[in-house]
């Protein structure tokens, strides 16, 4: 589904603005990240595109369409997961998706099987007939988001999924939406862990104080804001404490140091543009130091948004 | 879509819901062991012989209490076996002309007898002097039965005791047919043991009554109870967000939320109604019975939305728990009341079962066994003509609440709109309110006029009250941006009230009749009640309240009753002495001071508040 914002606002009072002038066009079977401080607008957003709540200016269209008086029929191409993550603690699973296929209006010989396949999708047949109350937390987020794509939607929202999940909740959470997206589902998520949304989106949308700050690819958002970076991963062989002392000589920060492979890493940022990372080199191999390979590292989507925060402080 | 697919789309996931696993199953068990228990409830209350059955029996107006059908009856009840075998023996002493003369010279004093032959003594006495009346009556019996105590008196010789009284009325109601038996058993009582005075048939007729209570505690209490017990823990535990965005619309989510509680309810009282509409049909009266299922369905429609507006409203503050318990706490003695106002059936008063149905439903259960002609209190033809206009309007009332209640619950879950309700649904709670509390206390010519159109209009101050926070504006705005519409809405408020008058104008005839308008001081008084009873109304709906905001509104509603009751003294006496203005100052000039400032500074610091709603932010919390 694509989905187009038009000078987008939203205020509940008629004077102060939660969101403002967001236009935004997401394309279909997209993952599109939406990134912003508290009170920056996304849940608002989120709510406005989930037909729940009203814009006060501006259009959204959903494949060309606005929605109409009657946005029920809208709703069943719509998995919204807002904030807050509700269950009904005494209902088991299996109830729970049986409940809200009903208030989706599916067809019984629809709505079973999408149960059963729910159910294998997230891997919670085992627990089908317990109480909700007693799933731990990544199984609840899992059936919440089951019950997101349990009718079938074109488009799923998700506020904040990742809030209060382990690691392996997160990288289960990865896995399930990259499988949604490659069933052609358009997806929308907001959240305030960056590193989820790194290389899961495919478009992310940056917003502060109710104001699209930049939006687009995010590779190109990456690109476009990585200008100024030079950070570059150096592979040793041996002579790690010459390669320092040549490192401190040439003003070039250590960001981190390891081992990988049976070589020493180090990872540099250097204030200059790649002359003087060849500088660098060439002082590193003059000083006996066994450089193997020197790769630059490419910024991820929370350096591009801590510059873009420290630009518009500045 | 049509209305019966809607209805199947909001209900399926509800009830499904509710009816859950082995839910089902156990309602079913449970709603059969109710019938059950009816039916023995029924027969025991009916037939059984204890005295607390029989204390319930006369209480309910099923049977006289136990002494005067000994009285009655000309009859003696044993406790128990062995003392029926000695009052018998003692029975046996008497029946003789000896002991008739030996009784009626006595002059009650039946020192010399034995405990059992003291009770029979006293009631051959009784006895006599019932036949000594009716032997020298000359109105109102009839002559055959005259002649048999004259015979009486003749065959043993009493006319000396008989001449003694000089009564010669005879009025009492059943005397004929207590003289009868009397004369049937020749003056000595039958000892008995107790047995209820209620046979088969009326068992069942007590079956169905009991049935009916059931019924009718299901639809009216425990359905509200659960409707808004639901609703406040979908808001508490923010489960309700996710149903807004489903493919149900609101008017559907709401419906559902009212159709999943009410299938449990159902499922509960479906074998009661049975029970309760199938012994009508064979030992009652059917019409009154399905009146009292009507009005019980109206009624619990009208209070589910209550509660599930109450749930809404509070649900995020409140556990759904402390919720539940409110609302019994509030209904239980509605019910209970409702059920003693049913019984009694206070003359004047039968009106006001068109604002408490409760009462309604119990009158129509009453009726459907027990008409009011055949009561122990049998009940005036025109009072339960009333009484049954009042049902009808009434029920018709609460549909229309349930209606409107329908429609805020449907904007508030969806976020429609600003207000729960238009303008016009407003104004049609106004009207509906206005008719009811009208009928509850109707104008009669010979009341004291004050009376009708003062108690009306502090009556209709709470539903017009209710009716105004509805009409407040409730988007999710910061206190301090807040803006109430208060002339617009204080001119609804106020519309409101003059259409009550001018109900009351027509029910009286003519504007003359409005005494109110001869006291300026008694006009001051209620134009004060209306404003700061509006206002009063726009802070507490529409601004937060703290502890101190609370405590201010309390005592913002003790000076409206204040004045109130001052506009009710002027209204009846409109020429008292002008230092009488300031009702206070009688008790102390002090007191007077501070009532006069209170009538400044009230409407003042509301009017202030809603001004300016940033002032009351420090009070949050």
């Amino acid at each position: 589904m694509r989905i187009e914002l038009r000078d987008l606002g939203k205020t509940y009072d008629g004077e102060r603005w939660a969101v403002r002038g967001l236009t935004l066009t997401i394309p279909s079977g997209s993952i599109v990240g939406l990134i912003g401080p508290n009170g920056a607008g996304k849940s608002t957003t989120l709510r406005m595109l989930s037909t729940v709540l009203g814009p006060s200016e501006g259009s959204i269209t959903f494949d060309g369409q606005a929605p109409g008086a009657d946005k029920t029929a809208l709703r069943r191409q719509i998995g919204f997961l807002g904030d807050g993550n509700p269950l009904y603690k005494h209902m088991s699973p299996v109830e729970y998706l049986r409940f809200f296929g009903q208030c989706f209006k599916l067809a019984p010989d629809v709505l079973e099987p999408a149960i059963e396949d729910m159910l294998t999708v997230f891997d919670l047949r085992d627990k089908r007939d317990t109480p909700s109350g007693a799933l731990s937390k990544g199984m609840r987020q899992r059936l919440l988001i089951a019950r997101c794509l349990l009718h079938g939607p074109r488009l799923l929202i998700l506020d904040e999924p990742a809030d209060g999940l382990d690691p392996r909740g997160r990288s289960d959470l990865r896995t399930i939406l990259s499988q949604t997206r490659a069933r052609g589902v358009t997806v929308l998520i907001s959240s305030h862990i960056l590193r989820e949304l790194d290389d899961l989106c495919d478009q992310m949308a940056i917003l502060q104080q109710g104001k699209l700050v930049v939006a687009g690819d995010v590779a190109d958002i990456i690109q476009r804001y990585d200008v100024r970076r030079f950070v570059y991963q150096l592979r040793l062989l041996g002579g790690a404490p010459a390669a320092r002392e040549v490192l401190a000589r040439r003003r070039a920060l250590i960001e981190g140091e390891g081992f990988e492979d049976g070589c020493e890493t180090l990872s540099i940022q250097v204030q200059g543009g790649e002359e003087l990372m060849a500088d660098i080199l060439a002082d590193l191999v003059g000083a006996g130091v066994r450089v193997v390979t020197v790769s630059r590292v490419r910024s991820r989507l929370e350096d591009v948004y801590n510059r873009i925060s420290e630009d518009r402080v500045a | 879509m049509p209305l019966s697919r809607q209805l199947h789309a909001a209900s399926l996931p509800f009830v499904t819901r509710a009816l859950r696993g082995g839910r089902k199953l156990r309602y079913c068990g449970a709603a059969l062991l109710l019938a059950v228990l009816s039916v023995v409830i029924g027969c025991w209350l009916a037939l059984g012989s204890g005295p607390l059955e029989h204390e319930l029996r006369v209480n309910f107006k099923l049977e006289r209490p136990m002494h005067l059908q000994q009285e009655q009856n000309f009859k003696i009840f044993a406790d128990n076996p062995i003392e029926l075998e000695l009052l018998q023996a003692a029975t046996r002493e008497f029946g003789t002309t000896g002991t008739l003369h030996r009784i009626a010279k006595s002059n009650r004093d039946f020192d010399t007898y034995s405990y059992h032959e003291r009770q029979i003594a006293q009631r051959i006495h009784d006895g006599l002097d019932l036949v000594a009346r009716a032997g020298y009556a000359r109105n109102n019996i009839s002559p055959e039965m005259r002649a048999a105590a004259k015979a009486f008196i003749d065959r043993h010789g009493l006319q000396q005791f008989a001449d003694r009284r000089t009564e010669d009325y005879w009025d009492i109601d059943g005397s004929e047919k207590r003289l009868s038996i009397m004369l049937a058993r020749d003056l000595v009582p039958e000892v008995t043991i107790y047995r209820s005075s209620l046979d088969a048939v009326d068992a069942v007729r007590v079956t169905g009554l009991v049935a009916g209570s059931f019924a009718m505690l299901l639809l009216m209490l425990f359905a509200p109870v659960l409707a808004g017990t639901q609703m406040a823990q979908e808001v508490h535990e923010n489960t309700l967000q996710p149903l807004t965005g489903t493919a149900l619309s609101a008017r559907q989510l709401v419906l559902g939320m009212t159709l999943g509680p009410a299938a449990v309810i159902a499922l509960l009282a479906a074998p009661q109604l049975l029970l309760f509409l199938a012994t009508a049909a064979a030992v009652g009266h059917i019409v009154p019975a399905l009146g009292m299922v009507a009005v019980c369905l109206a009624s619990g429609a009208f209070l589910t939305m209550l509660a599930q507006l109450a749930g809404l409203a509070l649900g995020r503050q409140r556990s759904s728990g402390m919720l539940g318990v409110s609302l019994l706490a509030l209904l239980a003695p509605l019910t209970l009341l409702g059920a003693v106002f049913a019984l009694e059936l206070p003359g004047r008063l039968v009106g006001m079962m068109a604002l408490v149905p409760q009462a309604a439903a119990s009158h129509m259960l009453l009726e459907s066994f027990v008409p009011g002609a055949m009561r122990s209190n049998s009940v005036d033809v025109s009072e339960l003509a009333t009484a049954q206009m009042a049902v009808i309007i009434g029920a018709l009332g609460m549909l229309c609440f349930a209606w409107l209640g329908l429609r805020a619950l449907e904007r508030r879950v969806g976020e429609l709109a600003p207000t729960a309700l238009s303008r016009g649904e407003a104004l049609l709670g106004a009207l509906v309110s206005i008719v009811l509390i009208t009928i509850a206390n109707p104008y009669t010519p010979s009341n004291y006029q004050p009376e009708f159109y003062l108690i009306n209009f502090g009556m209709l101050l709470v539903p017009l009250a209710i009716l105004l926070m509805m009409r407040v504006p409730m988007a999710e705005t910061p206190t301090a941006l807040r803006r109430v519409p208060i002339g617009p809405l204080m001119a609804e408020f106020t519309a409101g009230i003059a259409l009550h008058f001018a109900v009351c104008i027509a029910c009286m005839g003519g504007f003359s009749q409005l005494k109110i308008i001869e006291s300026p001081v008694a006009l001051a008084y209620l134009a004060w009640t209306i404003t700061v009873a509006g206002l009063l109304t726009l802070r507490v709906a529409a601004l937060p309240m703290g502890l101190l905001a609370k405590v201010w509104a309390g005592v913002c509603a003790i000076s409206l009753g204040v004045a109130f009751v001052h506009s009710g003294q002027w209204t009846s006496n409109p020429h008292r002495d002008l230092a009488d203005v300031l009702g206070f100052w009688e008790v102390s000039p002090l007191l007077g001071v501070l009532q006069a400032v209170m009538l400044v500074v009230i409407p003042v610091m509301l009017l202030r508040a809603l001004r300016n709603p940033a002032s009351t932010t420090p009070t949050e919390g």
